[in-house]
């Protein structure tokens, strides 16, 4: 049974399609890339699924269930910084937690495996502008986990990045995803990360939705040497110069 | 900057100025009633304060009723101000009715310079203490107001979703994130607000109130002390700053002041 099932959802700004009438299914423990052009749709269908916008139709189910409005089942992960700056790293990473009224010890132990998972534990009492834009995306994400939220979105969150940190980054999401089986779903526009991360790729185009899928050949952890992982990076590049021409 | 600096940069202004005023009065450049020396305005400080008995005047000790007159004054003026403008001002900065329904009327309003104001509270209020505290709550009304605004206006949207998504309900949203991202901004009008209430208690208190430093200013030139008249400003300015830095002191135990 899929986790996450849209069905015909669409979404028009200024009575401009933006999202044409799409369907999606993702499988538990799955990790899916969205990719596409720049306006293709990517980050609005991200933000109906969580919530964030409504949907001018179409539905979403979760486990099978409608959902509506934004909530801690299905968490965003933004390319900016969206820790608190007046909390501490601990307290950003704990405020999902606080807010869910878990008792203050539980916390504090969730918090802490945590931050050791992403590597903050040193940084547990430092505010985020002492953060580097790495270790801030990476208390992001513990933030987003502690929850333990049934689907995480993810828009572009390494985008802003450095390569270095970046692949790290990378690394690090599919360490998290092989200790929990989280789900997640990934929007990006860099097909090296799409073809190293996902199960399934879905090619966006504007105005005419997902227009194909490709799952690459290849098992995790996928090696950036890997020569299965260059053909990969071809196909999905040619399927994306097919879907912008349309 | 290294320690020496830190600590003694903010004083050389002050000195330099007390230099040269010592300076002019030493080469006797200005008549002494006009400008009377720094040694004799602090002796009649001194005097003004209670702790000089050898000069025996109708003001000496008088500081402590003047200042707790005015403080009182700038205190009830100063809530007055602050406790709408904040509702308002975050009101308006998150609601686009509500800051289509107040910003045109209240910018209006703050284009109309303060003493334009004192004919009418006076004619309203007559003189003494409604007056002063109703100059006080005008003038500090619209730093807070607009403050507020900006800072709940510049709340970036993808931390109020953020919050949304972490469980928070929308008037935890508001507590949690938005209070605390707005409150830096908030904290400056609030200290903006005080500087504009010693303005204007001085304003209020020179229209003929008993007491107060603006008054006790007023009857120094009505008598021509100008010892008086600069203890009164000196006065003055010690209290605006020692009132700002305890302003600043609880500010900063509010929620986002530090990040």
């Amino acid at each position: 049974m899929s986790l996450l099932v849209c069905r015909s959802l669409h979404k028009s700004f200024a009575g401009q399609t933006i999202l044409p009438p799409t369907d999606l299914c993702l499988a538990p423990g799955s990790l899916t890339v969205l990719i596409g052009e720049s306006g293709c749709g990517k980050t609005t269908l991200l933000r109906l699924l969580a919530g964030l916008l409504p949907p001018d139709g179409g539905d979403i189910l979760l486990d099978g269930r409608p959902c509506a409005g934004p909530g801690p089942e299905r968490l965003l992960l933004f390319q900016e910084d969206t820790l608190f700056p007046w909390l501490s790293v601990a307290e950003n990473v704990g405020f999902g937690l606080r807010a869910a009224g878990l008792p203050a010890a539980e916390r504090r132990e969730r918090v802490a495996r945590l931050l050791d998972a992403v590597g903050l534990a040193e940084k547990a009492k430092a505010l985020p502008s002492a953060l580097s834009g790495g270790m801030r995306q990476r208390a992001a994400l513990a933030r987003a986990l502690a929850l333990r939220p049934r689907l995480l979105l993810l828009d572009e969150p390494f985008a802003a990045l450095d390569a270095l940190t970046r692949g790290r980054m990378q690394r690090l999401l599919l360490d998290l995803r092989a200790q929990s089986g989280q789900t997640m779903l990934l929007v990006s526009h860099d097909v090296d990360e799409a073809c190293r991360l996902a199960d399934t790729v879905h090619v966006l185009a504007a105005g005419r939705g997902i227009t194909a899928s490709y799952v690459p050949p290849l098992p995790q952890p996928r090696a950036p040497e890997d020569p299965r992982l260059a053909a990969a990076r071809t196909t999905l590049r040619r399927m994306l110069a097919d879907s912008v021409r349309g | 900057m290294r320690w020496t600096a830190i600590h003694l940069l903010p004083w050389l202004l002050p000195l330099l100025l007390l230099g040269g005023w010592a300076g002019v009065c030493g080469l006797a450049l200005v008549p002494d009633w006009l400008l009377p020396s720094p040694w004799r305005v602090l002796e009649t400080l001194t005097a003004y304060l209670g702790m000089n008995t050898t000069k025996n005047a109708g003001w000496s000790g008088c500081f402590w009723p003047d200042a707790a007159a005015s403080l009182g004054r700038v205190a009830c003026g100063y809530a007055l101000a602050a406790i709408p403008a904040i509702p308002l001002g975050l009101l308006a900065g998150r609601c686009a009715w509500a800051e289509r329904l107040l910003a045109p009327s209240l910018n209006g309003i703050r284009a109309v310079p303060g003493i334009s104001w004192l004919p009418l509270v006076i004619l309203w209020c007559g003189i003494g203490f409604v007056a002063t505290v109703t100059l006080i709550a005008l003038a500090a009304f619209f730093p807070v107001y607009f403050s507020a605004a900006a800072g709940a206006a510049s709340v970036p949207s993808s931390l109020t979703a953020t919050g949304r998504m972490l469980g928070l309900s929308r008037a935890a949203v508001f507590r949690r994130v938005v209070l605390p991202w707005a409150m830096p901004q908030l904290a400056a009008g609030l200290r903006v607000a005080l500087g504009f209430s010693f303005a204007y208690l001085v304003l209020g208190e020179l229209t003929g109130v008993p007491d107060g430093l603006g008054a006790r200013i007023m009857d120094a030139r009505m008598n021509g002390q100008a010892d008086l008249l600069i203890c009164g400003i000196v006065c003055i300015a010690c209290l605006g700053a020692a009132c700002d830095r305890v302003l600043l002191l609880l500010l900063r135990r509010l929620p986002g002041m530090v990040r």
